[in-house]
């Protein structure tokens, strides 16, 4: 624990002892004095973290709230504010801003330690060390209906990324992919903002609101517009995920030494059975998953699962329900998802009516590679980035895993490349009649090509994304 | 290039050099008097369609009306229209120069190329003793760019609406868009006549003259600034013929072609590239999923060079439209030669052509489940990128019906019904006459959507019939 949380608590149970102010009971109005101390205390902990998105086209800067969750400066950032989309060699340029009232605010250039996307957190670090850090501990407690919760989120930048107080009363359990209370009464702060009970502890985070922008302030003018002050406060964004769901993180968060793998079985597609269909299956009141597809090569594929069986317990124990059927699968892929790769599990799996269920046991491997974190060649003069062909783009097109070519993704929409129709999705498989194998080959052969030859058209064969083929030229600017 | 720019350099010297050459007129021009008496001539033959079309909507066949142009084209009463006025027509009353108004049905129609011919009720005719008159059809392979046209129709339902203008292109081609007609493929197989007559929503169907009061085309397509488009009246004529001859006892008349399954792609500038002579061959593009291409080797960026001996050659786009009629012309079930050019190597495969499916299958409602269902034809597998043609797909679907509720989506593949495959609609069919004649109240749908296979249980409820209440 650290030492200004521990000021904060024996002053609470200084004053407790002193009868001047007690702690907050289930439901009672909280007093200023608990407002104003918990704020004091929290704030110290909670930065601006911005990094900038270096894209093919320019550049675009993202600040959104951290909070400290190590004395050595290691911040967590909602996953959210690290877009999915955002390949990962065009994130650049992290800093945390320390802000200020009484003087001009401090940047501090940071490190990404990565994302984490077993608990939808991400993470970083400052670059110098030998600063002192007030850290928020998060404790796994007992939370229930009724109780009070208060929280301390971020103001956007116009309101000097000020803090700010929110509080009010869990009304609801969701589960879902995230399980998350509902707060009524009020609501929790921002996303990024931390949650505390009525004794002043740190028992969750606001992860994510619709249709809040994990943003503080961003460089883009279109967002920016949906970021003022009063839109953090006003949209009273009411969930937050309880530390159980994230302490893996801070457990075991990653380096950029040790970014975080997933693992995964190869099913990618599973549907929660509704009530009727498990009624046809004799399946009622067990949660269950029907298996769409299965990866060829893949741990489940070795394994012998098939299309169309059923998935009725992991490790033994019945599926963990979510609020519908749909949710089934996206809480399986969460609870997968948080165990290391070589953990050998065990499904059981429903075939036919009145036939005992088959354990089936997979040992998760490492999920594929996803597009965000490929490395991408930007063929300027022509227009159009290329990166390495990824799983989903051979899987949406049904072909082999192996497929060789390079995906086109991104494009200038006044270039050489997309006047020639030229579209972002496609799979280039040969330049210039020679066979395309991957981005570092393509990279090579596109350049000396362009030298050579910096006027002449290039032809290229690409597979589009209805599984059709193409041949483009592409005419070079004169 | 240079030799290629010295030829334009002399021809035009030449030109300058010589006074403005005395030709006759090979078309007679928009006089005053000629439109006047072309439009007499040819506006008795002008008729409006009030139509109903069968489409599909909230899992339901229903009607959809609207109104469209056409021309009366022999004594018996034919008329000749658009595809997208009076095709899947149920219902089509036709409204004559005199004002007249008769029942008429459809008697054949082709998306391909936008054309539907229907018929007067000629019985009605008689007995009402009403008269018509028909248009004399021209010829369409002569019609100049800058030629006087006159086209005719109804306009938003603006009857005998006479409007003029000029040819401003007579080989267009869209390429490399493709245009469609709902889902229906079109304008494939021929390239249309530009022509900057005003044409609005109701002109279509409507016949396109010259100044000597023949139809050279018919009306089309609209578009804004004057850029409008007719289906030339030689390709007209002879879809007019196929449909004719095909529609026999009670069945609609259609129009039959033959089918490789290749995409071409005309060759301009890029016949060095591989390193053929100018204007040779044509590029293969793509080569459909299980295609009569496929099932003979045909490859991606193979150069087709000739079919049965015959050169095909697509150089510009314009080209692509005759060069893909020529394949469409071939016999069905024949086996042909291929000639490739693959790499440096020049190859010879056969083939066997099989008839043109577009993608959208028969389209049947199943009303106690609450939904429509089409036949998924090999285009269609194929553009989808299905694994087979095997199964039906669902279109719309009943809100508060069993599909609907059942969370089936449009668009999905029902593969099996209660555990017994689907091969086609007609499968289909009986299945779910079986079921309901069973009245069963949960079937069991295995369904594919995307790469996602998922079961999906309909609940039907029987609504006690005035039979069971006996």
């Amino acid at each position: 624990m650290t030492r200004s949380i521990k000021t904060i608590i024996t002053a609470i149970a200084l004053a407790t002892a002193l009868g001047t102010i007690s702690p907050v009971a289930h439901g009672e109005e909280p007093s200023s004095t608990y407002a104003k101390s918990l704020h004091d205390k929290v704030a110290p902990s909670m930065y601006a973290v911005q990094y900038t998105w270096a894209y093919e086209f320019g550049r675009i800067e993202f600040v959104t709230t951290g909070i400290v969750v190590r004395d050595d400066g290691l911040i967590a950032v909602p996953l959210s504010a690290v877009g999915p989309g955002i390949p990962d060699m065009q994130m650049v340029d992290f800093k945390i801003i320390v802000p200020a009232k009484d003087r001009d605010e401090i940047e501090l250039d940071a490190v990404f330690q990565g994302r984490d996307e077993r608990t939808q957190l991400a993470f970083v670090k400052p670059k110098e060390t030998g600063r002192t850090w007030a850290a928020v501990t998060f404790e796994d407690l007992p939370i229930a209906m009724g109780d009070r919760v208060a929280s301390i989120g971020m103001l956007p930048k116009d309101a000097g990324y000020g803090t700010y107080f929110q509080q009010g009363i869990i009304g609801a359990k969701l589960r879902g992919e995230q399980p998350a209370w509902l707060v009524t009464d009020g609501g929790v702060g921002a996303i990024g903002a931390a949650v505390f009970n009525a004794d002043g502890k740190a028992i969750g985070l606001v992860m994510g609101q619709m249709p809040q922008q994990p943003f503080l302030h961003t460089s883009s003018d279109r967002r920016n517009q949906a970021i003022n002050t009063l839109a953090a406060v006003n949209v009273s964004p009411c969930l937050f995920v309880p530390t159980k769901d994230f302490e893996l993180s801070l457990k075991t968060p990653p380096t950029p030494q040790q970014p975080i793998k997933l693992p995964w079985i190869g099913t990618p597609q599973l549907t929660g059975l509704e009530k009727d269909v498990s009624e046809a299956f004799g399946l009622q009141n067990q949660p269950a998953i029907e298996i769409g597809d299965v990866i060829k090569d893949s741990p489940a594929d070795r394994a012998g699962l098939k299309v169309g069986q059923k998935i009725v317990k992991l490790n033994g124990q019945p599926l963990e329900r979510g609020d519908n059927p749909e949710e089934l699968p996206v809480i399986l892929g969460r609870n997968l998802r948080k165990l290391p790769i070589g953990t050998e599990i065990t499904l059981s799996i429903f075939t036919e009516k009145d036939k005992p269920l088959q354990d089936v046991k997979i040992k998760l491997e490492e999920r594929p590679k996803n597009q965000r974190e490929l490395r991408r060649f930007w063929a300027e003069d022509l227009g159009f980035s290329a990166r390495d062909v990824s799983f989903e783009d051979t899987y949406a097109r049904k072909q082999a895993a192996d497929f060789k070519g390079v995906v086109v993704a991104i494009l200038k929409r006044e270039g050489a490349a997309a006047a020639a129709r030229l579209e972002i999705g496609d799979i280039i498989t040969a330049l210039n009649g020679t066979e395309v194998k991957n981005l570092d080959q393509f990279e090579a052969a596109y350049k000396a090509l362009r030298k050579d030859k910096p006027k002449e058209p290039i032809v290229l064969v690409v597979l589009k994304p209805d599984a059709t083929t193409q041949t483009i030229k592409i005419e070079a600017p004169q | 290039m240079l030799k290629y720019v010295a030829s334009i350099v002399a021809a035009a010297i030449l030109t300058a050099g010589c006074a403005a050459p005395t030709k006759p007129e090979p078309f007679p021009s928009a006089t005053p008097q000629r439109v006047i008496d072309v439009t007499q001539m040819i506006f008795p033959a002008v008729v409006r369609l009030d139509v109903a079309q069968e489409i599909y909507r909230d899992g339901k066949r229903t009607l959809q009306r609207g109104i469209g142009s056409g021309v009366i084209i022999d004594a018996e009463g034919r008329i000749l229209t658009n595809y997208h006025v009076a095709g899947r027509a149920a219902e089509i009353f036709i409204t004559l120069y005199n004002k007249e108004r008769v029942r008429a049905a459809l008697v054949g129609d082709d998306h391909w190329t936008d054309l539907a011919v229907v018929q007067l009720d000629m019985n009605e005719v008689k007995r009402r003793n009403i008269t018509f008159s028909f248009a004399q059809l021209g010829t369409s392979k002569g019609v100049l760019t800058g030629q006087d046209v006159i086209a005719i129709g109804t306009p938003f339902g603006l009857a005998r609406t006479m409007t003029l203008g000029i040819v401003s292109n007579n080989e267009r081609t869209l390429y490399p868009d493709r245009v469609s007609i709902d889902e229906y493929e079109t304008a494939d197989f021929d390239n249309w006549i530009q022509m900057d007559t005003p044409i609005n929503p109701g002109n279509s169907g409507g016949p396109l003259v010259d100044l000597d009061g023949k139809v050279v085309g018919i009306n089309t397509r609209g578009g804004a600034q004057n850029l409008n488009f007719a289906v030339p009246i030689d390709t007209a004529k002879e879809v007019i013929a196929q449909i004719l001859s095909s529609a026999k006892d009670g069945k609609k008349g259609h129009v039959t072609r033959s089918d490789l399954g290749l995409e071409l792609k005309p060759l301009q500038d890029l016949e060095s590239f591989y390193a053929l002579d100018i204007n040779q061959g044509v590029l293969v593009d793509s080569v459909a999923k299980g295609s009569p291409a496929a099932k003979a080797g045909v490859k991606t960026q193979d150069i087709l060079l000739a079919i049965d001996g015959q050169p095909t050659n697509v150089r510009f786009p314009e080209e692509l439209a005759p060069s893909r009629k020529r394949i469409a012309q071939l016999p069905i079930g024949n086996t042909i030669t291929l000639t490739l050019r693959r790499g440096k190597e020049t190859v010879e495969v056969k083939a066997v052509t099989e008839k043109l499916e577009g993608a959208v299958g028969e389209e049947r409602e199943f009303k106690i489940w609450g939904m429509s269902v089409r036949d998924i034809t090999r285009q269609y597998a194929s553009e989808g990128n299905l694994d087979d043609d095997k199964g039906v797909v669902a279109t719309t679907l009943n809100p508060g019906f069993p599909a609907a509720k059942a969370d089936l989506n449009g668009g999905d593949v029902i593969r099996s019904v209660n555990g017994a495959d689907v091969i086609d609609l007609d499968k289909f069919a009986s299945l779910y006459d079986e079921s309901v004649k069973k009245k069963e109240s949960r079937v069991v749908l295995g369904v594919q959507s995307g790469r996602s296979r998922r079961t999906v249980v309909l609940k039907v409820t029987f609504e006690s019939t005035t039979d069971d209440n006996k």
